[in-house]
């Protein structure tokens, strides 16, 4: 659990960075901040972590006081992916990911098990644990970093636009992966993007950001479907509707019973943007549900998504 | 070749003063490279959070690497007399500023993210020191010292000027016998000396490094 009240940052000669900024992060959620480049993310981030002192307001991380602690010890024990990820060049992918361990003072076993059992979890071979950075691509690298981050298994976890260096494709892929995992993980992640599809693919909830201050928490169906003002409207994007069905799947909306008439198949954990997109395809307004062994389990209608 | 016949066939006829020419050169140069890696290293880490001494330091260091050789010798006269110890001083200033300018650019120049990634994880100010920056800057570091090495190689040559002895003498005495082969004895050894030390000096470097850029 993180919580930041009434936190102000004002650099020297600047402006105000984060202005007056209240934001509860409760246990095992992921909180992503959005909002145009220079609203303040990035600061907002770094001062949970203490890379940045607040200027005022208070930072509670699992109830401590983030000043009462030697922030150096402390950062041992918050996880830290940025989009550059900084793996140390001079060193193997094993060693870069047993990098807190080592400075815990695991044990060579323990660090050697914990690599192996990382590695995997971010869905790379072990062979690359002898690697050096620079033989991996940037898609790899990236997961590297991540599993870096999760090494001494730390109950925070924070994410500067962790696949803003990624190409497209990939990025799309290794955001539904790392949600996976964050979900079999157990934390509490912050992360940071500018990318308002990204935060709703990622995000429990949504934090948007504007000139410091938060205008809109909440979870991304809220947001999606009731922005409030123009701002967050206007950042949401017009095709908000759409991005809100992106986040459920067929199977939430599907009903029992198989109609002979349906003239297009969907899978049942399909999401129902596409599924919309399928009817239109098809023009058609249901859809046959077809789960992977082919097997018809149901129907979904057009009716039953725009009703939701 | 019939001058570099005398010079070898020199050589073998007086192995005692060849040898001992050779040996005060090596030793000059050795000596001075581990007095200017002894003052350039630790000054580069002193310089590297003090914006002012730095600019100082590398200003200084840079105004020291126009002045040739000789002047750094002729300077070095009044100041310490002559000998060996003299030109070893002079030396150690010729190999300075290869040595600390590459540990120092090295250091600074260090990944960015690669900081950010370390003090973001929890590394102290000292561990980001040795286990990021120095491992890092290592290659420049020792590429300084691989100019070094031949900067003063070739620059003990003119020890003799002060007294310092080495292979230089033989040219010295050369020129001023008008002695081709004697010079030759002297100025054959030098160049293969500096070359011998930038080869080997480099093809350390490649085993040291290869493995951060791998071909693949
Ligand atoms: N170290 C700094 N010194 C002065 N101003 C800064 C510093 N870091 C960030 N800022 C300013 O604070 C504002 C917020 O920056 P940042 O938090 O990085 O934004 P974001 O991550 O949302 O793009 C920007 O206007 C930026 O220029
Ligand atoms: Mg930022």
């Amino acid at each position: 659990m993180i919580e930041m009240e009434h936190v102000t940052k004002r650099f020297d000669g600047g402006g105000t960075a984060v202005d007056d900024l209240t934001l509860e992060i409760p246990q095992g959620v992921t909180v992503a901040l959005v909002g145009p480049s220079g609203c303040g993310k990035t600061t907002t981030m770094r001062m949970i972590n203490r890379l940045i002192e607040p200027s005022e307001g208070r930072i509670t991380v699992n109830g401590e006081d983030v000043r009462s602690v030697d922030p150096v010890i402390f950062r041992r024990h918050i996880g830290y992916v940025i989009q550059q990820v900084g793996l140390f060049s001079h060193m193997t992918i094993a060693q870069n990911i047993g990098s807190v361990p080592k400075l815990l003072g695991w044990s060579a076993d323990k660090i050697k098990a914990r690599n192996e059992e990382l590695i995997a979890l971010v869905g790379l071979d072990q062979s690359m644990l002898t690697r050096y950075p620079r033989q991996l691509s940037g898609g790899q690298r990236q997961r590297v970093g991540v599993a870096r981050a999760l090494a001494a298994d730390p109950p925070v976890l924070l994410m500067d636009e962790p696949f803003g260096a990624i190409d497209p494709i990939a990025r799309t892929r290794l955001q539904n992966e790392f949600r996976q995992i964050l979900q079999g993980v157990n934390k509490t992640v912050v992360m940071v993007t500018h990318d308002i599809d990204e935060a709703v693919r990622m995000g429990d909830r949504i934090a948007i950001m504007r000139a410091g201050k938060i205008v809109q928490y909440d979870t991304p169906d809220e947001i999606l479907s009731r922005p409030v003002d123009a701002f967050v409207e206007d950042f949401v994007g017009a095709d908000r509707a759409l991005k809100r069905l992106s986040l459920y799947e067929v199977s939430k909306v599907m009903q029992p019973g198989v109609d002979p008439a349906a003239a297009a198949k969907i899978a049942p954990d399909a999401d129902l943007r596409n599924a919309l997109s399928a009817m239109i395809a098809a023009n058609t307004d249901r859809l046959a549900v077809v789960n992977a062994a082919g097997a018809p389990v149901g129907t979904v209608t057009r009716d039953a998504i725009t009703a939701l | 070749m019939t001058l570099l016949n005398q010079a070898v066939t020199w050589i073998i006829e007086n192995p005692a003063q060849f040898n001992r020419a050779l040996g005060q050169h090596l030793l000059m140069s050795f000596v001075s490279i581990l007095f200017a890696l002894a003052i350039g290293l630790p000054l580069a880490v002193v310089i590297l959070n003090r914006k002012a001494a730095a600019f100082l330091a590398v200003n200084s260091v840079n105004a020291l690497r126009t002045l040739p050789s000789l002047a750094i010798l002729a300077i070095m006269m009044p100041i310490l007399g002559i000998g060996l110890w003299p030109s070893i001083v002079a030396l150690t200033i010729l190999a300075l500023p290869p040595i600390l300018l590459n540990a120092f650019i090295g250091l600074r120049d260090v990944d960015p993210d690669a900081l950010e990634a370390a003090t973001g994880m929890g590394m102290s100010r000292s561990q980001i020191l040795w286990k990021i920056r120095v491992p890092l800057a290592a290659p420049a570091m020792f590429a300084g010292l691989r100019t070094a090495c031949v900067q003063v190689l070739a620059g003990a040559t003119l020890a003799p000027f002060i007294g310092g002895g080495g292979l230089g003498d033989f040219i010295a005495v050369g020129i001023a016998g008008m002695d081709m082969s004697r010079l030759l004895v002297g100025a054959v050894p030098i160049a293969i000396l500096a070359l011998l030390a930038e080869f080997l000096l480099s093809m350390a470097e490649r085993l040291l490094f290869s493995e951060r850029n791998p071909a693949t």
